[in-house]
C-alpha cells in the first residue's frame, strides 16, 4: 500500500479533505491552576475542533500532539501507541508534533506530562477508528464484525473476501467525535506497545539531516547578537532594567553588513547581514551603565542563597505541624 | 575587513566563498554552506558540538578561522558517508550506523561532535580502551546524559569496521 504525504497544513484542510476518517475532540478547559506553577492557557475555541488522528483510505495515518520531541522519544512512542491501537505498521504513522496550526493546544512540553495528557486520547482515538472501519467492513461484507481479521490494510472474512480501506473510504469524509468509552485492546495482546522499537527521529540526527530549532534559515534572513548588561545574571532588584545610561550609535555606524541596534530597557541588540558583521558591531558598541548594586559576597555561598530574594511556597502541609515539633524528641531542620 | 574569495573543500566538494578570513569556520560552514552537521554550543571550543574533520582530523569549527584552513579538506557530520562507506550501502559512516544501531541520542544536539571525534579516534586507535575512549570524548559535553550508550557506539562502531 503506498501512501502520500498529504498537503493539509491547517485544521481546516483536513475538515474539509476526502478519502479520510478524522477522530475530533472538543478543546479540554485549561486545568486548575496549581499554586506556583504558571497558570495552563485553555485552548482558543474560535480555532475549532481538534483533530487527534486522521485514517487516510491510501493507509496514511496522521496522529496529531500539542507537545514537541525534545529528544525524549515522543514521537515514537505516540506513534507506537497508535500504530498499536490500530493494527497498523508502524511505518505508516506520521506523528505531527506541536503544529500550532493543526495539532491540538496542549501548552508548553513541561513536566514530563506528555505521555500522562495524550497517550489515552490517542489510544482512544485509534481504537474508535479501527471499531468503525471494522464495522463498516461488516456491512459491506455482510457478515458479523467481530469475524473479521485484519492484515495488511484488509478486512477479511472466512470466506476468503476482503476490503480495504480504499473501498471504506475512498470519496468519504468520516468524522467521529472521541468517544472517552471506546474499548480498548488489552495489555496482553500488545505486540508493538512494550517492545524497544528503534527512535524514528535518529536516524537523521545522525546522517545531519535533521532541522533543529538552530538550523531554521529563512530567506533574506539576518543575525543578531545581545549586548549583555554588567549584572547579567541578576533578576532581583530596583535596578534591573534600568542601568542603560547611554548607548552610542556613531560607535557602530562606520560597520559594514547595514548593522541596526535595538534598545529597549536594559535589553541592547545588534543586527547584521552576517553573523561575522553582527559579532564585530557587538565588540564595537560603546555603551555607558549607571552605577549598580554589587552582588552581594559569595564567600559564605549559603548565606548568599538564603538571603537572595525569594517567595516562600508552601508545596505541602499536613496536620499539626507546630504542635508536632513541640512534642518531637528531636528536631531537624533544613534549608 | 573587506571578504577576500576563499576556496574551501567541503565534503569533496570546492566552494568560492566571498566570506572574511577572520569569520568562524562554523559560521561559514553553517550561514554560507547551509550545513545543519556542526552546531554551536558554546563557542569557546569547550562543549565539542561544533567539531569538523579537517585532513581527517578532529576540529573546533567554532575556533577556526576560514582563511586559515587553506587547502586542506573539511568533512562533516553530512560528508562521513563518503569516508567509510558501509557494505549495505546506507550512505552512513560505520561510526553513524554504529550511533542508530545504540541508540545513542536523546535530543541529538551533542551528536555532531560525539560521531565527529568517534571518527576522528578509530583513525588513530581502531581498538580502543575504554580509557581512551573516555578521554577521546571528554570534552564533548551531552547534557541529557547519553554518555553510557554513546559508549555503547563506539565499542559497536569498532565491531562494524573491524576487517
Amino acid at each position: 500500500m503506498s501512501t502520500s504525504v498529504k498537503p493539509w497544513r491547517t485544521r481546516q484542510d483536513f475538515r474539509a479533505a476526502t478519502d479520510v476518517l478524522l477522530v475530533l475532540r472538543v478543546p479540554l478547559p485549561a486545568a486548575a491552576p496549581v499554586t506556583g506553577q504558571p497558570p495552563q492557557v485553555a485552548a482558543n475555541p474560535a480555532e475549532g475542533l481538534e483533530v487527534l488522528l486522521a485514517v487516510c483510505a491510501d493507509g496514511q495515518v496522521m496522529a496529531l500532539a500539542g507537545h514537541v520531541d525534545l529528544g525524549t522519544g515522543l514521537r515514537s512512542a505516540y506513534g507506537q501507541i497508535v500504530a498499536e491501537e490500530l493494527d497498523w505498521p508502524l511505518a505508516q504513522v506520521e506523528v505531527i508534533l506541536g503544529d500550532t496550526a493543526r495539532a491540538p493546544n496542549q501548552g508548553p512540553t513541561i513536566a514530563s506530562t506528555s505521555i500522562q495528557l495524550h497517550a489515552q486520547p490517542l489510544r482512544l482515538a485509534a481504537a474508535q477508528a479501527r471499531g468503525w472501519l471494522r464495522a463498516a467492513a461488516a456491512a459491506v461484507l455482510n457478515v458479523p464484525a467481530e469475524s473479521l481479521t485484519f492484515g495488511d490494510g484488509n478486512f477479511s472474512c472466512a470466506a476468503g473476501q476482503r476490503v480495504g480501506l480504499a473501498e471504506l473510504l475512498g470519496g468519504r469524509h468520516v468524522e467521529l467525535m472521541l468517544d472517552a468509552s471506546t474499548a480498548i485492546k488489552p495489555v496482553a495482546e500488545h505486540r508493538l506497545v512494550g517492545t524497544s522499537t528503534p527512535r524514528v527521529d535518529i536516524p537523521a540526527k545522525v546522517s545531519g539531516a535533521a532541522v533543529f530549532v538552530h538550523d531554521v534559515r529563512l530567506p533574506g534572513m539576518l543575525h543578531g547578537r545581545v549586548v549583555r548588561p554588567p549584572y547579567a545574571g541578576v533578576d532581583a532588584g530596583d535596578f534591573v532594567g534600568r542601568t542603560l545610561k547611554a548607548v552610542d550609535e556613531s560607535s557602530i555606524a562606520h560597520l559594514p553588513g547595514n548593522v541596526q541596534l535595538v534598545v529597549q530597557g536594559d535589553f541592547i541588540g545588534v543586527v547584521a547581514d552576517r553573523e561575522d558583521q553582527a559579532e564585530a558591531a557587538m565588540h564595537a558598541l560603546r555603551v555607558e551603565w549607571k552605577p549598580w548594586p554589587a552582588l552581594p559576597p559569595l564567600d559564605d555561598l549559603a548565606q548568599a542563597l538564603s538571603a537572595n530574594p525569594a517567595t516562600a511556597r508552601v508545596v505541602a502541609e499536613h496536620g499539626d505541624v507546630d504542635g508536632a515539633r513541640a512534642a518531637a524528641a528531636q528536631v531537624l531542620d533544613r534549608d | 575587513m573587506s571578504s577576500a574569495t576563499i576556496a574551501l573543500r567541503v565534503n569533496g566538494q570546492v566552494h568560492a566563498l566571498a566570506v572574511p578570513p577572520a569569520a568562524p569556520l562554523l559560521q561559514v560552514l553553517r550561514n554560507d554552506l547551509g550545513l545543519n552537521g556542526p552546531k554551536f554550543g558554546c563557542g569557546l571550543g569547550e562543549c565539542g558540538a561544533c567539531l569538523v574533520l579537517v585532513d581527517g582530523v578532529a576540529a573546533r569549527s567554532c575556533c577556526l578561522p576560514v582563511g586559515g584552513i587553506g587547502d586542506r579538506a573539511v568533512t562533516t557530520l553530512e560528508g562521513l558517508g563518503a569516508l567509510g562507506a558501509l557494505p549495505s550501502c546506507t550512505g552512513l559512516h560505520p561510526v553513524q550506523q554504529a550511533f542508530i544501531d545504540c541508540q545513542a541520542a536523546q535530543c541529538g544536539y551533542c551528536l555532531n561532535g560525539m560521531v565527529v571525534a568517534t571518527v576522528a579516534l578509530l583513525r588513530e586507535h581502531p581498538h580502543p580502551s575504554d580509557a581512551q575512549v573516555r578521554a577521546a570524548l571528554s570534552h564533548n559535553l551531552c547534557r541529557c546524559g547519553t554518555h553510557l550508550e554513546i559508549l555503547a557506539a563506539v565499542q559497536r562502531a569498532v565491531q562494524l569496521m573491524a576487517p
